[in-house]
């Protein structure tokens, strides 16, 4: 059910993979009638003289006897991969060339054959949502490849636009303008908006299989031809459909129009050049702007379902045995449409982005964003991002990270000067910071390194603190930058992990208590691993580093004289991003603070499951390595051994001892009860914390919160951690209420908890328990 | 241990298999795992585990020596790294769930894979599969990843990790293997 190559399957069902049932035929009952049935007919004989063929049946039998039964024949290169990718013949699940008798190879279906305009209403609408779940994911095979109508289209490989066409080989066949003219110019629409979809993908960054398939099984989008071209078969289809006002009602022809209309506006929408260009936005609006009529003339077409048929798949170059084809209703298809052309049309605001710090709240607010953007969105975002060495089309990678290196450690400095550039002197101190700013940028060279041959450039004075005269501190700029980010990154990786509902409950606190099934409480601290305990170590060890980062740029603006007002300027900037990391990052360490200790209280009084005790499998030091395994190849911050880590956990246990609950000294429930409320009281005054920053956050202006462009995401967002913290501090305000009125009670008889699952949270990174009175 | 393990029935037998067996059950053991499956695996499949890893393959049986649950895993050392054991396949025949079954057999298997020498162990499930998962994480087992859209049928699944050993520092595999670069905090 679960093998970890069970995708390979797509890749692997080729003939040489085809392993043959030894044992059925050497072993299994009737294995004589089995020989009886290969043996007769003498071998088809090749007309080629080079190759003689041979019957080899007897050969074969005579090998497979000398097996046992199970026995496996491979070598030792052959893995589970391949054996997954192994197939049988003559079982319809995995043979695509099975029959069952009567069955007919070829899909039965006229394409010629006329169409009502509802017909082709509803084979439109089909499609569209054909065309939607390729963009969700599924391969071609199984959505608008199933469509006897693009099959006939696209193969034989039309070699002209004009061979494009339903009747392939007669120049002037059955079938009626509808098909001719209107279906077709649709189709040739749709087709070649699939191509500039699947090339802008497939231009980026994506999870080849997990999140797209590219594959065309041979066949071509018609990428050879001209966008002007097939827009103008398209206005040609809507010129006739608006005469057409004798043989169709009113209806039918607005209706068709709106779908001509929208495959015209779709395909300008997604078109290569000029995707750069603000103007895009526009044309995903009037996309927009088509849908409610699409939605409400749906109920006029008449859907075709033979005209789609999973036959088709056959004749597609593919050694996938026959996938089932993937449907998704009208209603869902606009939806997910919907989604693309809004997504379209926001993600032009990430032109007036610009600077890196706000490029980077864009992209992590907009990504984000619930339902995620669909993969040829994000995929659009990435390009508009960067392409052709550009940033946003117009800024260089350097400019980007120079602005960003002088936002955040280097104002107004001498390293960040764009005219350092132009020196061609070797002797001038600026050519040798150029050299080495330029290494720094396009390679990621040594950051120390680099900092350290620079300090005799810009003849950096360093920092002697008075009790430590003759000891120097320097400031290492880009090593600063650099470990920045990488902090950063860190904590999106602890909280990505909520997001995905990698973690259990019981991990969130950094410890659990067992509680025996005896009415006294037995309490064991099992220090788990601590994922908000781990959150708000990073979060701090960040706090640590802004504030060094503050340090030296203070110091190095009290060393100019005479600052002019473009320096003052650039220090403001920095100061201010560095005041806002501090207040967003200190932030993040309370909140995460204040929840590991709400877990622990929980865990402590037995409120939260706790697994099996004791573990049958794995111990604590265990479960804990394997949780910070990601982190342990990342030299620093150093993850904390466990029993640094287990010690900093009890803090908030009272030092209780770690270990077998038999070696325990029963204590009783006053006791116990007294240490949770102690741990409340830490979570409580975290939460309060929490709360008065991250209120303090959701009114910073959009300026200092780098949030231009996507302000109102970026505020819904931190409004919903608002709403988290509140929730989490009302929860805390349940607790003690019950708690101070139960002082020897069972807490499991006054308070209930409820986990909330990560997609029912206020925010998904904060995991605010449900705690009830009972 | 949980009320399941405690009800499981008790005339059931739990037998590690053997190819002597293979003509016995093996019909039988494809059959309750195809039964989950929206797209089965070739007898091959069913072979390469069986053949190079039968010791590690429990049945649980009535007292008619029918199937009512199979565990399938191998062990071998992953990436040039670690022994790495890995849960292939698991099932219990429907009327016969909830009772511990799966959690006797699971078990059983890992306990062979520990005598074995296993430093991990492996397995992917997925994400809506609450019994199983519940299963796994009673017994100790982490969520390590959830991996996208990973089956057929687009759904994704979560990758289950048990750790046997400490991991020695040397074993540098899977996306860990990437040089890092030294982004340190500057030293004061
Ligand atoms: C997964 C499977 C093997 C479990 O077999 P089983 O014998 O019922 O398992 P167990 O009784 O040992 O343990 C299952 C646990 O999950 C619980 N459980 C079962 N269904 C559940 C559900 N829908 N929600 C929550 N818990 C559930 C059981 O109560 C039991 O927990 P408990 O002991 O605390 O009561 C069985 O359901 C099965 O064959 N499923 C189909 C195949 C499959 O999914 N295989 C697993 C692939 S990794």
């Amino acid at each position: 059910m679960n093998f970890e190559v069970v995708k390979a399957i797509a890749q692997l069902r080729k003939p040489g993979d085809l392993m043959a049932d030894f044992s059925k035929l050497s072993s299994a009952p009737d294995h004589h009638d089995v020989r009886q049935q290969h043996h007769s007919p003498l071998p088809p004989q090749s007309k080629s003289k080079r190759i003689v063929t041979q019957n080899v049946t007897s050969e074969f039998f005579a090998a497979a006897s000398a097996l046992n039964t199970g026995q496996l024949v491979k070598d030792e290169y052959f893995t589970l991969f391949e054996a997954v990718g192994a197939l049988e013949i003559m079982d319809p699940k995995m043979d695509s060339g099975f029959l069952t008798s009567g069955e007919s190879v070829e899909h039965d279906y006229d394409v010629l054959r006329e169409l009502l305009p509802e017909e082709v209403l509803g084979i439109m609408d089909q499609m569209l949502c054909f065309e939607m779940t390729w963009h969700m994911g599924h391969p071609l095979s199984q959505s608008l490849f199933t469509s006897a109508y693009i099959d006939q289209l696209l193969w034989p490989d039309p070699k002209t636009l004009e061979q494009a066409r339903f009747e392939r080989d007669k120049t002037s066949g059955p079938g009626n303008k509808l098909l001719h003219l209107v279906l077709r110019a649709y189709c040739l629409g749709l087709v070649k908006t699939c191509d500039f979809v699947r090339r802008r993908i497939m231009s980026e960054h994506y999870y080849e299989e997990e999140d797209f398939v590219v594959s065309l099984y041979h066949r071509k989008l018609l990428d050879d031809f001209e966008l002007s071209d097939i827009s103008t078969k398209i206005e040609d289809a809507m010129a006739f459909v608006t005469k057409e006002i004798e043989s169709m009602d009113r209806p039918f022809r607005d209706a068709l129009l709106n779908r001509l209309q929208l495959r015209k506006t779709l395909l300008s929408a997604v078109q290569s050049d000029g995707f750069l260009d603000r103007q895009r936005a526009r044309l995903w609006e009037r996309c927009l702007e088509l849908l409610p009529m699409l939605s409400q003339t749906n109920k006029l077409g008449v859907p075709i379902e033979n005209s789609f048929g999973i036959k088709i798949q056959r004749k597609l170059a593919s050694s996938v045995p026959p996938r089932p084809i993937v449907r998704i209703s009208f209603d869902e298809a606009l939806s997910r449409l919907s989604g693309i052309c809004q997504n379209g049309r926001d993600a032009y605001r990430i032109l007036d982005s610009q600077a890196g710090t706000r490029l980077m709240t864009f992209v992590l607010t907009y990504q984000s964003r619930i339902p995620q953007p669909s993969i040829y969105i994000r995929c659009l975002l990435q390009s508009l991002v960067f392409s052709e060495m550009r940033v946003l089309g117009t800024i260089s990678l350097k400019q980007l990270l120079f602005d960003d290196f002088e936002e955040l450690v280097l104002p107004a400095d001498i390293l960040v000067d764009p005219a350092n550039g132009d020196i061609e002197a070797p002797q001038d101190p600026r050519f040798q910071i150029s050299k080495r700013m330029d290494a720094f940028v396009t390679k990621a060279a040594d950051a120390e390194g680099i900092d350290t041959e620079l300090r005799k450039y810009t003849k950096e004075e360093p920092i002697r603190e008075l009790s430590a005269p003759n000891e120097e501190i320097w400031s290492f700029p880009l090593s600063s930058w650099a470990y920045y980010y990488k902090l950063r990154q860190m904590e999106w990786i602890v909280q990505m992990g909520f997001e995905l509902d990698i973690y259990q409950v019981d991990e969130l606190a950094g410890m659990y208590w067992y509680l025996d099934w005896k009415p006294l409480h037995r309490p064991c601290v099992r220090a788990e691993v601590a994922i908000y305990r781990y959150l708000q170590h990073l979060a701090s060890t960040r706090l640590q580093h802004i504030e060094r980062i503050r340090t030296f740029s203070a110091h190095r603006l009290k060393r100019i004289a005479n600052p002019t007002l473009k320096q003052k300027t650039s220090f403001r900037r920095s100061f201010s991003f560095l005041d806002f990391a501090t207040l967003e990052a200190s932030a993040t360490q309370s909140f995460a603070e204040g929840l590991s200790c709400l877990f622990s209280f929980l865990a402590h009084l037995g409120l939260i499951p706790a697994p099996y005790h004791p573990l049958p499998y794995g111990t604590p030091a265990l479960r804990y390595s394997l949780r910070v395994q990601p982190f342990l190849s990342v030299s620093l911050p150093e993850v904390p051994s466990y029993p640094e880590f287990a010690s900093r956990v009890s803090l908030h246990t009272l030092e209780r001892d770690a270990g077998d609950p038999s070696h325990q000294t029963a204590s009783t429930k006053i006791e116990t009860n007294d240490q949770a409320v102690a741990i409340l009281d830490f979570a409580d005054q975290a939460l309060k914390a929490a709360r008065k920053d991250w209120e303090a956050i959701s009114k910073t202006k959009a300026e200092t919160a780098r949030c231009v462009g996507c302000e109102d995401w970026w505020r819904a967002s931190v409004k919903n951690i608002v709403r988290a913290c509140i929730t989490a501090n009302i929860m805390i305000a349940t607790s003690k209420k019950a708690m101070s009125k139960a002082a020897s009670q069972d807490a499991r008889e006054i308070l209930k908890v409820e986990v909330v699952k990560s997609n029912e949270l206020y925010h998904a990174w904060w995991m605010v328990p449900r705690i009830l009175p009972k | 241990m949980s009320k399941a393990t405690l009800d499981a029935p008790a005339e059931l037998r739990y037998v590690q298999y053997h190819s002597s067996k293979e003509r016995t059950y093996l019909s039988a053991i494809r059959q309750l795992i195809s039964d989950d499956l929206s797209e089965p695996y070739s007898i091959y499949v069913y072979r390469y585990f069986l053949y190079q890893w039968g010791d590690l393959c429990f049945m649980a049986l009535d007292e008619d020596e029918s199937l009512i649950g199979v565990v399938i895993s191998k062990l071998e050392p992953h990436r040039g790294g670690p022994m790495r054991g890995y849960i292939a396949m698991l099932a219990v025949r429907e009327g016969y769930r909830g009772k511990g079954i799966a959690t006797q057999l699971v078990r059983k298997t890992l306990d062979v894979m520990i005598e074995r020498d296993a430093d991990e162990i492996a397995l992917e499930t997925e994400v809506t599969n609450t019994a199983a998962m519940k299963l796994y994480e009673r017994l100790g087992f982490l969520r390590s990843k959830r991996l996208h859209r990973y089956y057929l049928n687009g759904n994704s699944a979560f990758r289950f990790m048990l750790l046997i050993k400490e991991k020695s520092a040397a074993y540098e595999y899977e996306d860990e293997a990437q040089p890092q670069l030294p982004i340190r905090p500057p030293s004061t």
